[in-house]
């Protein structure tokens, strides 16, 4: 499978909760605009956890369209890893840029 | 060398209850192998194990003798259709077949009908076209052995005729394991059959094999 293809099936399955979990880091930038370093742990927990949930809900509603990406190569493991890697590195830039400009 | 797919030790058990027993199954490249069985009887998970997503501890399933565990991680050996739809609804048919690899005109041949649902998504589409999209895009994309759970279910009847066709042409160069309870197509494309009962794979040669374990009622009495 090429390279393209499978960037594009990886970003397919991210855009299923791309907005869900990119409110919630921009709440979270918000928060770290507000209240600063202090906070930066709570964040960091708060992404945690709610992508968990996200997890949750995504394997009950979209369990069947795993198939579709086991067809092509792609296990649960590398949709989820790679999700979640562009989506905490979303995160952390998120936070990084708002850092330098405040 | 002959190209083979084959499962053997496969036990499985829900709640002290033995769905499948020490199975053995195999097919062929050139080859249909049907799998009948009734509801319950565990097809559909014999079917998962041997593609890899179900776990189960005892089971060995290999490809000319070599362990595949985790099969589904090799479209190119292996590819399973599940008998729910599986394609997300919001793709189009053009970037299905493009992930599968097939060319939109290698459909528009066979099935002209499609051609003007090139851009149209498969949410969109009717139960029976999604399925039957579903059925071509694995009968059709380069892999060597095929899992079919029910493919001609939701189908009209010259729908599963047009895929039957496409099913023997497929197998000049892939081998497939198919399970469906409408068993009279089954028996149409089947070079070789199993029955899946009390958790034992049965092969079956003929028809009275089938009333004899009880899946058929007898012509007798019909």
């Amino acid at each position: 499978m090429t390279i393209a293809r499978t960037t594009r099936l990886i970003l397919t399955f991210y855009s299923g909760f791309a907005i869900a979990s990119g409110g919630i880091t921009v709440a979270a930038g918000g928060l770290f605009a507000a209240y600063g370093l202090s906070m930066i742990a709570a964040l960091f927990w708060l992404k945690v956890i709610t992508n968990a949930v996200l997890w949750y809900f995504i394997n009950q509603v979209k369990r069947k369209e795993y198939y579709y990406y086991h067809n092509l190569g792609l296990s649960k493991k590398v949709l989820w890893g790679s999700a979640l890697t562009i989506d905490f590195s979303l995160f952390f830039l998120t936070l990084i840029a708002l850092y330098h400009c405040l | 060398m002959k190209n083979v797919l084959a499962a053997d030790g496969i036990q499985l058990s829900f709640n002290g209850r033995r769905i499948l027993s020490d199975i053995y199954i195999q097919c062929e490249v050139g080859q249909v192998t049907g799998l009948l069985g009734r509801n319950g009887c565990g097809k559909s998970c014999l079917l998962n194990i041997v593609y890899g997503s179900f776990p189960c501890q005892d089971k060995s399933v290999r490809i000319n003798h070599t362990s595949f565990p985790a099969a589904f991680q090799r479209p190119d050996l292996l590819r399973y259709l599940p008998q729910h739809n599986f394609i997300p609804k919001q793709f189009t048919l053009k970037r299905v077949l493009a992930d599968f690899g097939i060319a939109p005109s290698a459909l528009e041949e066979e099935f002209p009908e499609y051609a003007r649902l090139q851009n149209t998504a498969l949410g969109n589409l009717s139960s029976g076209q999604r399925r039957f999209v579903e059925v071509y895009c694995i009968l059709k994309s380069e892999t060597r052995f095929v899992l079919l759970d029910e493919p001609f279910s939701f189908l009209a009847p010259i729908q599963v005729e047009r895929l039957k066709k496409v099913l023997n042409a497929e197998k000049q160069h892939k081998g497939f394991l198919i399970t469906d309870h409408m068993y009279p197509h089954i028996l149409d494309v089947a070079d070789q059959l199993y029955l899946l009962k009390n958790g034992k794979a049965h092969a079956v040669t003929q028809q009275s094999d089938l009333e004899f374990l009880g899946y058929l009622r007898p012509a007798h009495h019909q």
